[in-house]
C-alpha cells in the first residue's frame, strides 16, 4: 500500500527491509533517498519498495532520520523568519549528534544504508562521525576500533612506516 | 578474510570492504581527517593501504567573489593547479565588480572548473556589471557534469556546433538567466537524461517545447514574456508547477502527474477560449494527482467550463481521485471568486480530499458593484464530496463577508473536519464580525470545541502546504 496516505493526509511510501519489517513514512521523507526519489518519480513504488540489503534495525534508524529532517525542513510557509530557521537548524543539529552516537557496528551499517539509498546528509554525517573517531588514533587503535585485521606480515608494516616515518611519531 | 555476524545477519566491517562498493566512501572519510591521520591508515591491512593517496579533501570549491578582497588572484592560482585533478562541486557567486575585473577573470574561474571535470556547477552574478562582462557558453561546459545551476547571467547566442551530449547532467536550473527559446532547445537535445528543470524568471524566453524525455519535475515561473509553452508527447512529468501569465500550452498528458501547481498571475483575458479548452482537456486526465495548487484566475477559467456547458450537465469536469490536498491561491476574495470556489467543489470530483489550504490577499480590493448591491450569489452546492476533509487552514484571513461565508460553508459541509485554521493577522472580537444570523450558534460551538481555531501567526511543518514555496507575492 505504497501510495496510501497518512494520518496527516500526506501520501505515504512503504518501505520493505531485507528480513520483510514493513515501513511506513510521509513521501517528502522517503524521498530524502535519491534511490527511493527516481522509483517514486517512475511510478515503480507499488504495492511497496523493497530494500534488500538493508536490515530492519537499521532501516527503522534511517526511517527516524528521514522523518525528523523532511519535517524540519526549510522551505517554510513564507511566514517563518530567520530566527526560526536557526532554531530549526539548532534543533537538527542536536538530533543528529545523538542520532549518530552510536556503537561502531551501527555506525558502520548506517553509513553502508546511507550510501546503498543515497542520502547525502545521512552518509556526510556518517563520515564525519567516522573520521571523528579515526582522528588522533594510533593504527592499532583504529583497528581494534573498527575491528579490522592486519594482514601484513611484521617486514611489511615496518617498511610502509618507515616510507612516511614523520606520520608515525609520538604515535 | 572473516566475516563477523552481529546477530543482525548483517556483515560487520570487513577489510575487504575498502575495495569493493564502499571505497569512495572511505575515501571520502580520510578527506575529512588531516593528512596525518590520513596516512597512518596505510598500515591498517593491504586493502587500506594506498586509500589516502586517493584524497580529494578539495573536491568542492567555494569561491565567493569581491574585488576587495586581494586574495582573488590566489584562488585562481589554487584552482588553476589542481592540474585537472577532479573537482565535485564549484560554486562562484560574485558579489561585485570593479573596473579592474574582466570578464575574462570569471572565465577563468569557470574553466578551471570544466578542465576539472566538475560534477555540480553553481554560478551566481549577484552584481548587474559582472552579468554584462560574461556570457556563459553551455557546450563547453564539464562533460561530468550532472547539476547546472545558474542565476543572473546569460546564455551565449552562438549555435552550438559539433557539440557532445552531456549524459550524466540531470537538473537545470535557472534563474534570472537570458536564454533564447533557440538556445533552450539545443540544450534539450544536449541532455537526453534530464530530470528536473526550473525555468524561473528566464525573461527572454517566448516560445518553448518541452522535448527531454526522462523530465519528472518542471518549475516555469515568472518568466514574463512567455507566450506559450508545448510538450513533447513522450512528456512524463510527475511534478509541475507554473506561475506567471496565462499561456498557450499544449494538453499535458496528465497520467503521470502526482503535483500539479498553476497560478496565473494576471487574469485570463483576450484568451478565455484558448485557457478553457487547455482545461477542458487537461483536468481529466488528472487522475493520478494528490496535491493540487490552483489560483482564483484558473479557477475562473475552470468555473467558465460549467458556464460554458450550462445546457449540457458537466457533472465531472475534472477528474481528481486520488487527490488529498489542495490549496487555493486567492488574489481576491469577492462574491464572484466565492462562486468559482463553489463550482470547483461541485464540478471536480475530489472524493478523497482530506487538506485544504487558502491563501486570502493581503490587500483587500474594494468592494465590487455586485458585491454592494447584493448580486445573486451562487448557491453552495449541496453535494460537495468533502466528507474525508480533515485540516483546513485559511491564511490571511480578514473577516471579510466572503471569507466568513468560506468559512461557515466549510463548517457547515465538511463532517469529519478536525480543525479549521484561521491565521488572522488582525483579531476580531466575535460580535463585530458579519457573519448570517443563521451561522453564529454554527460558529460559536465551532469555537467552543476547538475545531475553530483562530491564530495570529503559525509556523507549523504540519500545517505547511507541500507547496509551501509560492511564487508570486501575496
Amino acid at each position: 500500500m505504497a501510495a496510501a496516505e497518512g494520518s496527516d493526509g500526506g501520501k505515504m511510501i512503504v518501505l520493505i527491509s531485507a528480513d520483510g519489517q514493513r515501513f511506513e513514512l510521509p513521501e517528502a521523507a522517503a524521498k530524502l533517498s535519491q534511490i527511493v526519489l527516481y522509483m517514486i518519480e517512475d511510478g515503480c513504488c507499488y504495492p511497496s519498495i523493497p530494500l534488500p540489503k538493508v536490515d530492519g534495525v537499521i532501516l527503522a534508524k534511517i526511517v527516524e532520520y528521514c522523518n525528523k529532517h523532511a519535517a524540519l525542513s526549510s522551505g517554510a510557509d513564507g511566514s517563518s523568519d530567520a530566527a526560526s530557521e536557526r532554531s530549526k537548524e539548532r534543533e537538527l543539529k542536536i538530533f543528529d549528534a545523538e542520532f549518530i552516537d552510536v556503537d561502531v557496528t551501527t555506525l558502520f551499517d548506517v553509513m553502508m544504508a546511507a550510501n546503498y539509498l543515497n542520502i547525502k546528509g545521512l552518509l556526510d554525517l556518517a563520515c564525519q562521525r567516522t573520521a571523528d573517531l579515526i582522528k588522533g588514533k594510533s593504527p592499532e587503535q583504529i583497528r581494534q576500533t573498527f575491528g579490522i585485521k592486519n594482514d601484513f606480515t611484521p617486514e611489511e608494516e615496518a617498511a610502509i612506516r618507515k616510507e612516511n616515518a614523520w606520520a608515525f611519531d609520538n604515535i | 578474510m572473516e566475516i563477523e555476524s552481529t546477530g543482525r545477519g548483517v556483515k560487520r566491517p570487513r577489510n575487504d570492504d575498502a575495495e569493493g562498493p564502499l571505497r569512495d566512501v572511505f575515501i571520502s572519510i580520510l578527506d575529512l581527517v588531516p593528512l596525518k591521520d590520513a596516512v597512518r591508515t596505510s598500515v591498517l591491512c593491504r586493502a587500506w593501504r594506498d586509500l589516502w593517496r586517493e584524497r580529494r579533501p578539495d573536491a568542492t570549491v567555494i569561491i565567493e567573489f569581491n574585488p576587495h578582497n586581494n586574495n582573488m588572484e590566489e584562488h585562481l592560482a589554487r584552482l588553476e593547479g589542481r592540474k585537472r585533478r577532479h573537482l565535485e562541486r564549484f560554486s562562484l557567486v560574485v558579489h561585485a565588480v570593479d573596473k579592474a575585473t574582466s570578464g575574462a577573470l570569471l572565465r577563468r574561474f569557470v574553466d578551471c572548473a570544466t578542465e576539472c571535470s566538475v560534477e555540480d556547477l553553481l554560478i551566481d552574478l549577484r552584481s548587474k556589471s559582472a552579468r554584462y562582462r560574461f556570457t556563459f557558453y553551455f557546450p563547453h561546459s564539464s562533460p561530468l557534469l550532472a547539476s547546472l545551476t545558474l542565476r543572473g547571467l546569460n546564455f551565449s547566442n552562438r549555435l552550438f556546433r559539433g557539440a557532445r551530449p552531456f549524459p550524466f547532467l540531470a537538473a537545470i536550473h535557472l534563474h534570472s538567466v537570458g536564454i533564447k527559446d533557440a538556445v533552450l532547445s539545443q540544450v534539450f537535445a544536449l541532455c537526453p537524461g534530464l530530470r528536473s528543470l526550473e525555468l524561473i524568471c528566464c525573461n527572454l524566453l517566448r516560445e518553448i517545447t518541452i522535448t527531454p524525455p526522462n523530465l519528472r519535475r518542471l518549475i516555469v515561473a515568472e518568466c514574463n514574456c512567455l507566450r506559450s509553452m508545448f510538450f513533447a508527447k513522450s512528456t512524463r512529468l510527475r511534478s509541475y508547477r507554473y506561475s506567471g501569465r496565462p499561456i498557450s500550452s499544449s494538453t499535458l498528458y496528465g497520467g503521470s502527474l502526482t503535483d500539479f501547481y498553476i497560478c496565473y498571475t494576471t487574469p485570463i483575458l483576450g484568451r478565455v477560449s484558448m485557457s478553457n479548452e487547455w482545461f477542458r482537456n487537461t483536468l481529466p486526465l488528472l487522475f493520478n494527482i494528490t496535491i493540487l495548487t490552483i489560483c482564483s484566475n484558473a479557477l475562473q477559467a475552470v468555473s467558465s467550463l460549467r458556464d460554458a456547458g450550462a445546457n449540457a450537465e458537466l457533472p465531472n469536469v475534472g477528474n481528481f481521485l486520488s487527490l488529498r490536498e489542495l490549496q487555493l491561491l486567492m488574489f481576491e476574495m469577492n462574491a464572484v471568486d466565492l462562486a468559482n470556489i463553489y463550482v470547483f467543489l461541485k464540478i471536480c470530483h475530489h472524493p478523497n480530499l482530506e487538506k485544504l489550504f487558502v491563501q486570502l490577499p493581503t490587500i483587500i480590493s474594494e468592494p465590487s458593484e455586485e458585491d454592494l448591491i447584493g448580486m445573486p450569489r451562487e448557491e453552495p452546492p449541496p453535494e460537495v464530496g468533502l466528507d474525508k476533509l480533515l485540516l483546513v487552514k485559511i491564511r490571511n484571513f480578514n473577516w471579510g463577508r466572503y471569507e466568513l461565508q468560506l468559512a461557515s460553508f466549510l463548517l457547515r459541509k465538511a463532517s469529519s473536519m478536525r480543525t479549521l485554521l484561521l491565521v488572522a493577522p488582525r483579531p476580531v472580537p466575535l460580535n463585530e464580525l458579519r457573519i448570517e444570523q443563521a451561522d453564529i450558534p454554527l460558529v460559536e460551538a465551532a469555537l467552543m470545541s476547538g475545531q475553530l481555531v483562530v491564530v495570529g501567526f503559525l509556523d507549523d511543518p504540519l500545517y505547511r502546504p507541500f507547496h509551501s514555496k509560492v511564487f508570486k507575492h501575496f
